[in-house]
């Protein structure tokens, strides 16, 4: 990941959006359907809160930062992405008898009444940041609490807690990093991931444990492939992490399959020549879909290491080519 | 083989994209039945394909692009 942060306002947004997000739509849906169904009211989640351990600020050395700004927003990003997994861990765990329709009903995909209002920033970028850190605090220290009511309500134990946590660790685009750095190196290995992706990853040690089905499309010199989940956000979480925010906004999924040639140019900047031909993949059912990028030119001395840092979550879904050299770290 | 995909369907107890109803497209990939999957939904959703629509057909613009859908079986008519 690259070391200077370009532009503030774009990871700000970025935030927001999943933080925004994971706490209103995932989350407190989650809550919600607990205290719809009886079994967690929120007066339990209350009794937890003398129970909860306040997270410490990260000890010992800290990595260099180029600004005041960026000291701020990168562990801003560290510490939701450890909220989004603890949004995860919670929503995996079994409620009983429960249906999918009721569960997006409550969310509000059906019935924009239901859905859980959002809060916006506004003011100096200090500001924001600072609004935006004092929340997720708040926000941890909820969901803490409501996973401390899930253990002691007999949900989930302590060790189940335990491994789910590990598990999840290891989802990340890191995992999409080394399968494409692998399949551009070892032409039997990139056979096998296209004609049986679930099995290649899995012999080769990555987790797959939540995803159904996986297929593996690959980029040529006249085909590129993108990916969209227009009737939610369908994502092969469990091996590559969360998605970019804008991949779960209505207005990728509705300009990606009406004009997807158009959208890749003004969404990400990204020119697909006229010969090449577009391919859309919505994943409308229980198949996830990873792209396997074309490989940049002028990397024959990088090391399969280092072709892995060039992939990066957008290039995974077709959004953007992958780096064109390694980042430095 | 050709297909045309309903344009609704009251049996079905599982979506389907609007932009595809009515529209035509090619079945490329058959995937059978995906069962055991405890955390998606609760009922068998029949045979699954994967249905390849133009971008033409589908969004009314001169294109040479594709879009993939995977559509069960209960959504699909033969053309």
């Amino acid at each position: 990941m690259s070391s200077h942060m370009h532009d503030y306002e774009d990871h700000i947004r970025a935030i927001v959006e999943d933080l925004g997000y994971w706490r209103a739509k995932r989350f407190e849906a989650t809550v919600f359907r607990f205290a719809r169904l009886g079994t967690i009211t929120l007066y339990d989640i209350v009794e937890t809160y003398p129970h909860v351990q306040l997270r410490a600020n990260p000890q010992g050395e800290q990595p260099h930062y180029e600004s005041e700004m960026e000291a701020k927003i990168r562990p801003l990003e560290i510490a939701l992405g450890d909220y989004i997994k603890g949004v995860m861990i919670v929503e995996s765990v079994p409620v009983g008898d429960v249906v999918i329709d009721d569960l997006r009903k409550e969310t509000g995909i059906y019935d924009k009444f239901f859905a859980i209002a959002k809060k916006s920033y506004s003011g100096s970028l200090d500001r924001r940041v600072d609004e935006i850190a004092t929340d997720l605090k708040k926000y941890q220290e909820f969901l803490d609490a409501f996973t401390l009511t899930l253990i002691r309500k007999g949900f989930m134990t302590e060790e189940e807690f335990a491994s789910k946590k590990e598990a999840i660790k290891k989802s990340s685009v890191e995992n999409g990093g080394r399968i494409v750095a692998r399949a551009w190196i070892d032409p039997h290995f990139k056979e096998q991931l296209l004609s049986n992706a679930r099995d290649a990853v899995r012999d080769f040690g990555t987790p797959l444990s939540g995803t159904p089905n996986l297929i593996v499309v690959e980029d040529t010199e006249s085909i590129h492939n993108v990916v969209v989940c227009t009737l939610c956000s369908c994502y092969p979480y469990d091996l590559l992490g969360n998605p970019p925010w804008w991949y779960k906004h209505d207005d990728y999924k509705k300009a990606i399959v009406n004009n997807p040639r158009e959208t890749l140019k003004t969404m990400f900047n990204l020119s697909i020549p006229d010969g090449v031909e577009i391919r859309v993949h919505d994943s409308t059912s229980d198949i996830r879909y990873m792209v396997l990028p074309k490989r940049p030119p002028n990397t024959e001395r990088l090391s399969e290491q280092e072709l892995a840092t060039l992939i990066t979550s957008e290039s995974l879904i077709g959004a953007a080519e992958p780096l064109k050299s390694p980042v430095v770290a | 083989m050709r297909v045309r995909i309903k344009k609704d369907n009251p049996g079905g107890t599982h979506r389907t994209p609007y932009y595809i109803m009515g529209k035509h497209g090619l079945i490329l990939n058959s995937h059978g039945l995906l069962t055991g999957y405890e955390f998606d939904h609760r009922e068998d959703w029949g045979p699954l394909y994967t249905v390849e629509f133009d971008m033409e057909e589908i969004a009314g613009i001169k294109s040479i692009d594709k879009i993939l859908v995977d559509v069960h079986e209960d959504w699909l008519e033969s053309d």
